[in-house]
């Protein structure tokens, strides 16, 4: 089950990565659209949302947005690893 | 729809902010800002207000506002004869992130995000927790040893502590703190909008050009031979290519020297200052110290540093009734949202067990504090440690909090406390 709000994203690697954003702790630094635009959206509120991404992405890039969030508002869970 | 209820009298245009009743308490001001006009032209400062907590947050998100507030400045009030001179100081501070607009804010805080990130700074809180019980012990000492068992909380903990920290994180001195202090005071009263200053832009331009000439060297040093800090991270990043410039290393660090040394130290002071001043959320917060994170969280928007951010409109924005057009100065005031009764349930009470989230202490959008996280460590630890190791007899000696009187940072300059007995 993944929880409101998160979303399941397959990563180049292959395996999949559960991703959300708490939307109450966002302040909209835009730092994890910088990295990520095909996963991080800044919508009309000034807040980032996940969205479902076109491609693959990268692991490495999605753990840098979380690591560079600064108010830690990004949740990484890895739902399948395929190592 | 909120149901506002009109206090007071209408705002007079020719407000100056900075007299003495303002500086002493602005929120009635601000109170009949938000009831009457939420957007509002103050002639003596030459800048549109807004206040209401929806409007200062949808703006601060909105490129249309410019956040080089500078330029402007050394084009519009600096007298023309001055104008080439201080050009090379403004320059440097021009490329401040706060002062930044994309893309070039977009790289810079890329790069020095990382060294601030949440999971970074709580690695950060055994040396944090440490130096405050030293600094502690000092309080102690030096109020035993005076004739009257009275010791400044705001030198001798709010100051110190992020003083402390910042020269460890950056790669400086502490010897050379009292020095730095003064640099970064100098820069405060422009850009901090110390308007009764005469002499202000003299002073930022000096003591940007000193803090560059004290940095050089320093920079030349960990070129040769790098250490654990950030400016030698800047300094590998420079080296790595056109990222970053001489000039932007230099300009960030004065940018870190001069955020680490005034705004944390306030919300420390202003947190103890607002505890002791309402002793039963002082007897609430010694009844459970975990408390002591939503204290600083209920500060930052109570009575939180960082007043207000200037911006400069790039295109005519409409808001309410009226338009903010193309060119001009606007004041985003955190400090009339953070109160905010559409916003905040009572918000003119103190409340530290208040949920923390929504306040705008900290901005929000692509320039929100870069430091908080650090900010936040340091004061939770410090005023934790104070509550819990402080007398209960303790009591500050002033009769009204002795504020500075500057437009953007709101900051005491001293908290004297008699100790009573050492516990």
């Amino acid at each position: 089950m993944t929880p409101q709000g998160s979303q399941l994203v397959r990563l180049a690697d292959g395996g999949i990565l559960q991703v959300s954003v708490d939307r109450p702790t966002c302040v909209g630094s835009g730092m994890c659209n910088e990295l990520v635009p095909a996963l991080f959206r800044l919508d009309d509120s000034g807040k980032t949302r996940v969205v479902s991404p076109v491609g693959a992405v990268v692991r490495g890039d999605v753990e840098a947005a979380a690591e560079v969030c600064p108010v830690a508002a990004i949740g990484i869970i890895d739902a399948m690893d395929r190592e | 729809m909120t149901v506002r209820v009109f206090t007071g009298a209408a705002p007079r245009p020719d407000q100056n902010l900075l007299a003495p009743e303002l500086v002493r308490d602005p929120h009635p001001y601000y109170a009949a800002l938000r009831d009457h006009e939420p957007l509002h032209w103050n002639e003596r400062h030459h800048a549109w207000l807004v206040t209401r907590y929806d409007d200062v947050s949808s703006l601060l998100h909105d490129d249309r506002l410019s956040s080089d507030t500078l330029g402007p400045y050394l084009d519009r009030r600096v007298a023309e004869a001055d104008r080439e001179r201080y050009q090379e100081s403004f320059n440097l501070l021009r490329q401040w992130m706060t002062f930044a607009d994309p893309p070039d804010h977009t790289r810079l805080r890329m790069l020095v995000n990382k060294t601030f990130s949440p999971r970074r700074v709580r690695e950060l809180r055994d040396h944090v927790e440490q130096v405050v019980s030293l600094l502690l012990d000092d309080i102690f000492a030096a109020a035993q040893d005076s004739a009257d068992g009275v010791a400044d909380l705001h030198q001798g903990l709010a100051y110190l502590l992020p003083t402390m920290v910042t020269c460890a994180l950056l790669g400086t001195a502490h010897a050379d703190h009292d020095r730095l202090r003064t640099w970064s005071e100098d820069i405060g009263w422009l850009i901090n909008g110390g308007l009764d200053v005469p002499d202000r832009t003299e002073r930022a331009h000096r003591a940007v050009l000193d803090l560059r000439n004290y940095l050089d060297p320093l920079l030349a040093r960990l070129r040769q031979e790098p250490g654990d800090n950030l400016l030698s991270d800047l300094l590998a990043v420079e080296a790595e290519g056109e990222m970053l410039t001489h000039d932007e290393v230099i300009s960030q660090s004065i940018q870190l020297i001069d955020a680490g040394f005034k705004a944390t130290v306030s919300l420390i002071s202003t947190a103890l200052m607002l505890l002791w001043r309402h002793p039963d959320q002082l007897e609430r917060l010694r009844a459970d110290p975990s408390l002591a994170k939503s204290t600083i969280e209920e500060t930052l928007r109570f009575q939180g540093p960082a007043q207000m951010v200037a911006r400069w409109s790039r295109a005519d924005i409409p808001l309410h009734d009226g338009v903010i057009p193309e060119g001009q100065r606007v004041f985003l005031i955190m400090a009339a949202a953070n109160r905010d009764p559409g916003r905040f349930e009572n918000p003119d009470v103190l409340d530290i067990a208040r949920p923390a989230t929504g306040h705008l202490g900290f901005g929000q959008g692509r320039h929100y504090c870069l430091g908080a996280a650090l900010a936040r460590l340091q004061a939770e630890v410090a005023v934790g440690a104070a509550v819990e190791r402080l007398p209960r007899t303790s009591r500050l000696i002033d009769d009204e909090p002795n504020w500075q009187p500057t437009l953007l940072l709101r900051s005491l300059r001293s908290l004297p406390m008699a100790m009573g007995a050492k516990r």
